[in-house]
């Protein structure tokens, strides 16, 4: 009986060992990572950052595109911090001097959209980590927003990379 | 020695008995084919040399007179293509509650660019033929019939712009008609990859990239691989080219189907096979569409008409360098790797004609009929509905707010003061000679009505390693399948009483055995009756 | 305490042939069923249906054993000691009491097992088999009969699922009131149950008045039953004097 309980235990604890390596080190692409990141994080959907707007409620939004993109066409209000410079400028004061914004605090609602969600999923849980605590991610990003209020943005048109295409629109 | 035998044997036959999935298995060329050749080691040398003809090498007066040439020896040619609908950009098909009606390119709407009527000099540059300008256009002349513009095979011959289908001044007619050959993608690819006025705007699988794209965007276009052209699907007999377009045809014949070639057993899972009775090909292997490129999925013409400050047309640019306003178009979004939304579809639509009237809002551009009880050949129906992947174009377009139709609107004029709304900007009038152009009324007052057109998809099929995975649609989270919901899908559905109703179950009975367990060793130590 | 050898080789197979089917069904129809995620759900419908053909054939064994047997006898339902067994397990099992029905050699069920088997194997596993099949050719209608939704079947082979889950939760517990924590899931797999001492006679006699029932005269005269009896008690005293002397096989001397 003692033998078979040993056993018994053995086995779980193998199988335990061997599941739980299959958590956290190797990933086989980046959507795997994201995939994890979604876990941790807190998504709204672009209805419910259209309300927050029209209610004017004190919140932070963050455009984490690259600044071409983000010239090109933003939600009304974001401010742009690229992905690659956001842990560094977040808690950056002269930063948010100069974009004359207050900064925000750990506990102040802050929500980050990218072009499609991905980056923002993985912004939104470095964040997370500097232990700001109301973080969210704007579901499926800009291009959500933008099917949904195709006519809510605005554009830096001066700053923006003007690419002549050969026809523009007509046959 | 019996007991390692029987452990090899068990190992041996649970292997083979699990190990059939066979999912993605196939190797390339290891599934059932049907009459296709595989084209890698082909040489396609052709059977006539064009550039030795006389006839080919006198001086062309017009684009007519290299037609001429050309049917003086393909005599009968003529004759084949005043049969297709590529020629009257319409035909006859059936729909439900209309009858037999002529339909086409010619008279549909669609929530794109509208439609041709009034505008027809730029538009029938995408025509195979030359000189359409109005309802004047004589579709029994053989000498207006474009032969190069399918065939020319030096990628020099364009149709220029306005030009009613002629080709440009700068087209070299006998360069062309001394090189021609059997149509590639580029001769498809130039009217069908950029129709609505640019890259890949309208089918969202049809788009420039796949001229020249990889595995990954279009496994069977690929240069990487089979480099197939749109005619080895398609596959043309005597001009007549099968796989009408779901958006403008509406009776299920003539189509070009994946089955031509793959069978309808192509999995060596009996269980993926079996999804093919309710499962469009398309909608397992084409998991994203505009892949390469964005294609647009939002048209809003009310914003039509702002102009810069000097007072001229003008357009801006998206994140990605796509348009997202043109002051003769309107707003625009773009996006790209979209995800299908799915639809039962049973290969029979419906459309708004120009004539209808609007009785739901958004309007219902083309309706895709099918749905989960319509089974198919041997069952009960005789129309197979299958879930489809689906292109939905959403938009808002001009339409009269008294007589509830839509407005065809003129569009485009050589000169301005004509009323074309892209060089006047006046609705009103484009409207009024839109409608008179149809031999529609127009009351006066107009107005913008959202409106939805639904385009299935096709091309830019994925390797199998991207297809779609089980879990994809039979999970409970997050389904692709999510908006169908008129049938019970396992791993996605679940009646919620019967649910609530076994986990209480499990529950209680694991409650209950705990307590009892706990009652047995706490008292079973103290009172012990003695066995009589 | 005596062991009884109650449970041949067919038996016990079937038992644990069934057991690990019917895991291996109950796990991949959960994942199917979308609550769990064990198996990749390709590798879970896979495992499912080459479990439920297994299994499928095991039960025609199994029928084909119950029947040439006998051994469906032991299923019938009964209300007999049906109130003393339940007392047993909310009360008695406390205090150490003895189990109120005794096994033997023909009757090795108690009337809680007897009625829950039989409703196992009339009610819930054919509408499990009769459900499943319905669920694999659901695609492939038989001549006119045309299942329209698959909603029905899949709601029946749930709720079946659940109620087999649950008979598992509960049977792997009360398995544990043998003699000893285990006797009982020894018993399934040595094929040896252990008995009272009391119970040895009874099982013995039981095994007599079986073979006795086996035995017939050729003629229905009197005399010829007589003989049978003489023949039959002669054998008796024989076996008497064999186990006095320890000469019976198997016996240790």
């Amino acid at each position: 009986m003692k033998k078979l309980i040993m056993k018994l235990i053995g086995m779980m604890g193998i199988l335990v060992f061997v599941y739980s390596c299959q958590q956290k080190s190797n990933y086989n692409n980046v959507d795997e990572i994201v995939a994890e990141a979604m876990e941790t994080t807190q998504g709204i959907t672009a209805e419910q950052l259209h309300t927050k707007i029209d209610n004017g409620d004190m919140i932070l939004l963050i455009d984490t595109r690259e600044p071409a993109e983000f010239n090109a066409g933003y939600i009304p209000g974001a401010v742009n911090i690229p992905r690659g410079v956001l842990e560094f400028k977040i808690d950056n004061e002269a930063f948010w001097d100069e974009a004359m914004l207050y900064m925000p605090e750990k506990e102040e609602e802050i929500i980050i959209y990218c072009k499609k969600g991905k980056r923002s999923i993985l912004a939104a849980c470095t964040l997370k980590k500097l232990g700001y605590k109301k973080v969210y991610y704007l579901s499926d990003g800009w291009k959500n927003w933008e099917m949904n209020y195709p006519l809510m943005y605005e554009k830096n048109p001066d700053q923006s990379a003007h690419t002549s295409s050969g026809e523009s629109g007509g046959c | 020695m019996k007991k390692l035998t029987l452990i090899v044997a068990l190992f041996c036959t649970t292997h083979w008995l699990f190990a059939n999935n066979g999912i993605n298995k196939d190797s390339i060329r290891s599934f059932p084919m049907n009459e296709y050749v595989y084209k890698s080691g082909n040489t396609n040398n052709p059977s006539a040399d064009h550039s030795k003809f006389a006839i080919l090498q006198q001086p062309f007066a017009s684009a007519h007179d290299a037609t001429a040439a050309c049917l003086s020896c393909h005599t009968e040619r003529d004759k084949e293509i005043m049969a297709t609908s590529h020629w009257h950009w319409r035909r006859s098909e059936k729909l439900e509650g209309k009858g037999v009606v002529s339909l086409g390119k010619a008279n549909i709407i669609n929530n794109f660019c509208i439609g041709i009527t009034g505008s027809e000099a730029t538009c029938t540059r995408c025509h195979i033929g030359y000189g359409w300008t109005d309802s004047s256009f004589d579709f029994t002349d053989p000498l207006n019939i474009d032969c190069l513009v399918c065939h020319d095979k030096t990628g020099t011959y364009k149709k220029k712009p306005g030009g009613a289908g002629y080709p440009a001044e700068s087209v070299n007619l006998n360069f062309v008609s001394q090189h021609v050959g059997s149509p590639g993608r580029e001769n498809c690819g130039v009217c069908h990859f950029l129709g609505g006025g640019g890259n890949n705007v309208k089918h969202g699988d049809l788009d420039i990239a796949m001229l020249d794209c990889s595995r990954e965007v279009d496994v069977h276009m690929t240069t990487e691989g089979e480099n197939m052209s749109c005619v080895d699907c398609h596959i043309t007999e005597k001009h007549q080219i099968p796989g009408k377009v779901y958006a403008l045809s509406s009776e299920n014949k003539n189509r070009t189907t994946c089955e031509q070639c793959h069978t309808d057993k192509p999995h060596q899972s009996t269980i993926l096979n079996e999804h093919g009775l309710r499962v469009a090909c398309q909608t397992c292997h084409i998991p994203e569409y505009a892949k390469a490129n964005g294609t647009k999925m939002i048209w809003d013409w009310s914003t039509a008409g702002r102009l810069d400050e000097h007072g001229n047309p003008m357009h801006e640019n998206d994140a990605d360098g796509n348009h997202n306003y043109l002051s003769i178009k309107g707003n625009f979004v773009y996006n790209d790797h979209v995800i299908p939304e799915y639809f039962w579809f049973n290969g029979i639509a419906n459309h708004q004609l120009i004539t209808d009237k609007i009785t739901t809002i958004p309007v219902q551009m083309n309706t895709l009929y099918g749905s989960y009880n319509d089974k198919g050949a041997h069952q009960k129906s005789h129309a197979p509905a299958k879930i489809w992947p689906v292109k939905v174009h959403r938009g808002k377009q001009i339409y009269d707010t008294v007589n509830m139709t839509l407005i065809q609107p003129k569009l485009w004029d050589k000169e301005s003061g004509k009323g074309a709304y892209w060089t006047d900007f006046d609705w009103n009038k484009a409207a009024e000679l839109g409608m008179a152009a149809c031999g529609m009324p127009y009351s006066g007052e107009y107005g913008f009505v959202e409106t939805e057109m639904y385009w299935p998809l096709n091309h830019q099929v994925s390797p199998a390693s991207e297809s779609l995975k089980c879990i994809d649609c039979h999970s409970r989270p997050n389904s692709r399948l999510a908006s169908l919901n008129d049938f019970y899908l396992p791993g996605r559905d679940f009646n919620p009483i019967v649910e609530t109703a076994g986990v209480s179950l499990i529950l209680v009975s694991i409650i209950g055995i705990a307590f009892h367990a706990f009652c047995r060793i706490v008292f079973g130590g103290k009172c012990k009756i003695d066995n009589p | 305490m005596k062991k009884v050898y109650l449970y041949k080789k067919f038996e016990r197979f079937w038992h644990w042939g069934q057991s690990l089917l019917i895991f291996a069904l109950l796990i991949t129809g959960f994942d199917i069923h979308g609550t769990t995620h064990f198996f990749e759900y390709g590798q879970a419908v896979t495992i499912h249906n080459t479990s439920a053909w297994a299994f499928l054939v095991l039960i025609v064994f199994a029928i084909f054993w119950h029947v040439t047997t006998d051994e469906w006898k032991q299923y019938l339902p009964t209300v007999k000691n049906m109130k003393a067994q339940l007392d047993y397990y909310l009360v008695g099992i406390f205090a150490h009491a003895p189990h109120p029905v005794k096994k033997r050699t023909l009757s090795k069920l108690n009337p809680l097992q007897r009625i829950t088997y039989f409703a196992l194997k009339i009610v819930i596993i054919p509408t499990m088999v009769i459900t499943g099949l319905m669920y694999m050719y659901f695609n492939y209608p038989i001549m006119e009969f045309e299942i329209e939704s698959l909603e029905t079947v899949a709601i029946i082979h749930t709720m079946g699922a659940y109620l087999l889950l649950t008979f598992l939760i509960i049977h792997l517990y009360l398995i544990t009131t043998g003699h000893t924590l285990t006797s009982n899931l020894k018993a399934m797999i040595t094929g040896w149950e252990v008995v009272d001492d009391e119970d040895v006679k009874d099982i013995v006699e039981e095994a007599v008045e079986v073979t006795g029932l086996k035995i017939r005269p050729i003629s229905r005269t009197r005399q010829s039953h007589e003989e049978l009896e003489e023949l039959v008690l002669d054998a008796l005293h024989e076996t008497e004097t064999k186990v006095k002397n320890k000469k019976l096989k198997g016996q240790k001397k």
